[in-house]
């Protein structure tokens, strides 16, 4: 059946590239997350009127966000070559693809978490001062659980992202499905191998945006 | 040296800066006694908000001294006021809760915030639960509960590390009248049972009225009088002060209205008359009784002011009934006044 429908697909070829697709967006989403949460943390923490106002830091680190939400990824990718080689070693191979998958994500993330953590009411935030918490207990436990619902939703997206920047950085030769569809697709002009590639990553958003969607309603309690 | 729980010596506090200058806590001088239930009463802006957070330290005085039972609050380091904090509960008008936990783990933030283990922390919230009157709602979250649940979630979590003093900022502006009642019971009760002392702020007379033993009123930054409640409102000084009196003594005759059921000795027919706008300038009523030769006598009158007109309400009595009370009826519809028969008088 499959092989009627697509004649010129390898199926350990578009398994390792699934497998492929899904290390780089679960790698780059953890890492994204991580380090979006706590610039995203920062961001909100030193904005005017917040705990740690602070305009310089607040200032700096808003203009870095900006900055590397607004290049383009495939040129992100080029210009962080120098970069990749220090970190990974080579330019070839999903590790390669790491570095700028989380620099192209991880600022758009902490935005979302500086944009949910703005949501969280002030005036909860002034009854955990009023009740002696300290900042540790404001971002841990009333900014992070308040917030709950926002970062997963901003997650999602920030997921749905990666995947399509995974498939851009298959091109200049990180493998997954971009790779495939790509190298063994478009290339070759085997027509069927693109379909399923993409079928393959509409599967894999889908699945992502329907898990997010369940997490950001079982965490949403207002 | 009195046992002052808590004392303010020229506390000031003021926000921005150059022009647009605003001393939002001017030179005031208070103190509050262990046990007393102290009302600061005053308009939008007046400064309670500003007041009251000099007290738990969210906001640190410009100058002056703050001394909260014992710790002298305007030279307090940020950990020192922290600790303090766990024994000065407060309560807020939108009250304030974690809408991601539970009643239960609501209360228990406090808790965990001092670090009580987790034994004690269920022992105590059970004791919360029950002494704010929540109990079988502890598993609910806070968007499951009506207004005045919510604050009595809010005063548990406040009570939660024993306190020594409990602040209120505007705990029941939020509540309708009689969920306020509920509140400022249940704050009296604790007062009362746990010798808590209590600081609440309110711009509502009736608040302070119906629990605070001592009263400050507050204007533009400053305490402009201040003693006992019944004192203070027997004999107002200060023009703000005989504002908020008048508020209360006019809400009285409001709140009282007449009940007609309760109007003895009333022969004929019992109307109610309710007009728009000053009857004065249209003599109708005795234009009615020259017209139609019948004694109108009036029962009860009130005004009550909206926002932008006066509305009378006139209860007359007269002795007609049948055709005679018709027509008496339609010339009053004619000039705008709308009539209700409340008692006797059959219409034809
Ligand atoms: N953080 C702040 N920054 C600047 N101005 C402030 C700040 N907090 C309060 N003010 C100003 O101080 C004055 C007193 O405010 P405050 O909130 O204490 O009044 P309030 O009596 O509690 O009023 P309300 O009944 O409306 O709550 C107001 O003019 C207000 O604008
Ligand atoms: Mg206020």
């Amino acid at each position: 059946m499959i092989e009627l429908l697509f004649p010129n697909l390898r199926i350990d070829q578009f398994w390792k590239a699934t497998v492929d697709t899904l290390y780089m967006t679960g790698l780059a989403g953890t890492a994204t997350f991580v380090l979006g949460l706590l610039v995203g943390t920062i961001l909100f923490l030193t904005s005017p009127g917040q705990l740690l106002a602070n305009r310089v830091v607040y200032g700096a680190l808003s203009l870095a966000t900006n900055i590397f939400r607004s290049i383009p990824f495939i040129i992100l990718i080029v210009l962080l070559i120098p970069v990749t080689r220090f970190l990974v070693g080579r330019m070839l191979g999903v590790n390669a693809a790491l570095p700028a998958l989380v620099v192209g994500a991880a600022p758009f993330y902490a935005r979302l978490v500086e944009i949910a953590f703005r949501e969280v009411s002030k005036g909860v935030i002034e009854a955990t001062r009023s009740m002696g918490g300290g900042i540790g207990t404001i971002i841990f436990k009333v900014l992070i659980p308040e917030a709950g619902p926002g970062l997963a939703s901003g997650l999602t997206v920030t997921l749905i992202s990666l995947v399509g920047y995974t498939a851009m950085a298959g091109v200049i030769g990180a493998g997954g499905l971009g790779h495939l569809a790509y190298l063994e697709g478009f290339q070759r002009n085997n027509g069927d191998v693109t379909l399923a590639a993409t079928g393959m990553v509409l599967v894999i958003v889908f699945a992502i945006q329907f898990v997010g969607d369940l997490a950001t309603r079982k965490l949403d309690k207002r | 040296m009195t046992a002052a729980l808590i004392s303010l010596n020229r506390a000031t506090k003021s926000f921005g800066q150059g022009d647009a200058r605003i001393t939002a806590v001017d030179h005031v001088d208070l103190s509050v006694e262990r046990g007393q239930i102290f009302g600061v009463i005053g308009h939008s802006g007046a400064g309670k908000s500003t007041l009251i957070r000099l007290l738990n330290g969210l906001e640190r005085a410009d100058s002056g001294e703050i001394s909260v039972a014992g710790l002298d609050l305007s030279h307090a380091s940020e950990a020192a006021l922290r600790k303090a904090r766990l024994k000065i509960g407060m309560i807020f008008q939108h009250f304030n809760l974690l809408w991601s936990r539970t009643v239960a783990q609501n209360i228990a933030f406090a808790l965990e915030i001092a670090g009580v283990d987790r034994a004690t922390t269920k022992a105590r919230v059970t004791e919360l639960v029950g002494l704010v009157g929540l109990e079988g709602r502890e598993d609910a979250y806070p968007s499951q509960l009506s207004g005045g649940q919510k604050q009595r979630v809010g005063i548990a979590r406040a009570l939660a590390n024993h306190p020594d003093v409990l602040l209120c900022d505007e705990a029941t502006s939020a509540l309708d009248p009689e969920t306020t009642d509920a509140i400022l019971d249940l704050l009296s009760d604790i007062n009362r049972r746990l010798g808590l002392t209590i600081v609440l702020i309110t711009h509502e007379m009736h608040v302070v009225r119906r629990i605070c033993d001592q009263v400050a009123v507050m204007e533009a930054g400053k305490v402009v009088e201040t003693g006992p409640a019944k004192a203070v409102f027997a004999q107002p000084q200060a023009e703000v002060t005989k504002r908020f009196v008048r508020q209360i003594t006019s809400a009285d005759t409001v709140d009282g209205a007449f009940d007609p059921a309760l109007a003895g000795g009333v022969e004929g027919t019992l109307i109610k008359l309710i007009y728009v706008g000053p009857l004065a300038r249209q003599p109708v009523l005795a234009d009615a009784i020259r017209q139609f030769d019948l004694p109108i006598n009036i029962v009860h009158g009130r005004v009550s002011r909206t926002r932008d007109a006066a509305i009378g309400e006139l209860y007359v009595e007269v002795p007609a009934e049948g055709a005679a009370l018709d027509a008496l009826l339609a010339y009053l519809a004619e000039r705008d006044i709308v009539s209700e028969i409340v008692r006797g008088g059959a219409q034809s």
